[in-house]
């Protein structure tokens, strides 16, 4: 069957109205509106899953308590729980709920709130567990692209191409 | 100011002690007050850890 070609190609005007608009967590109100309950919810995730411990060995592989806790707000909002201005007020208890966590356990901890964050490689994160030596990856160099057209000439026939001859240049040089 | 720097300003001001005041005044006074935290990490700090042998004499 041969395809309409008056079909158009573009939404229909107010196919907003009847679309699903689920389509972002963010993109809905959050789940969470209150500072209170997002915290209990991050003390939840930090108790009850797998999570609690990743963070712990990230503090203790060097990386700040700003940082994990700006992980932790950005993941809520990734996850439609809470909105942007929400996080940045929870951010200070959800450090000091780290710091807590982490003193309990005996994790090793750097805050960074004077410096600037800066993001470490999967590399050294690994030379700082003492996983792995550090091995250094060859770069290969990438094979330039071949000139075409007027760079391809060779310099004779460019300077004559541009108007210039040997003379001139030769004159030029005097 | 990035969404990073909002987040170290942030925590910077809590571990300092000082709480979002626009935000107590606008909702209802919040739990966690750096003196919550203060009282938390004291009680936790205090109780000793059990080892699994202390446990399992208990049951």
């Amino acid at each position: 069957m041969k395809s309409n070609p008056q079909t158009p190609r573009a939404p229909i005007p107010g196919a907003n109205y009847t679309t699903d608009t689920r389509n972002y967590p963010w993109h809905r109100p959050p789940d969470i509106t209150d500072m209170d309950k997002a915290i209990e919810y991050v003390t939840k995730d930090l108790n009850d899953g797998p999570d609690g411990f990743r963070y712990m060995s990230m503090l203790g592989a060097g990386i700040p308590v700003t940082m994990v806790t700006d992980f932790i707000v950005t993941k809520g909002i990734g996850r439609g729980k809470w909105a942007p201005d929400l996080g940045i007020l929870a951010a200070g208890p959800i450090a000091r709920l780290l710091i807590i966590m982490a003193k309990t356990y005996g994790v090793e901890y750097e805050v960074a709130v004077e410096e600037k964050i800066s993001l470490r490689s999967s590399q050294t994160l690994r030379e700082l567990s003492g996983e792995t030596e550090l091995t250094p990856v060859p770069v290969e160099e990438e094979p330039g692209e071949e000139p075409e057209g007027f760079m391809a000439a060779p310099e004779e026939e460019q300077n004559s191409m541009l108007g210039y001859d040997e003379d001139t240049e030769e004159l030029e040089d005097e | 100011m990035t969404f990073e720097e909002a987040i170290i300003k942030s925590v910077k001001a809590y571990l300092d002690g000082e709480m979002p005041t626009e935000l107590l005044g606008a909702s209802k006074e919040s739990k966690y007050t750096p003196e919550y935290f203060d009282e938390l990490e004291e009680e936790l700090m205090k109780e000793p850890k059990k080892n699994k042998k202390e446990v399992e004499d208990e049951e």
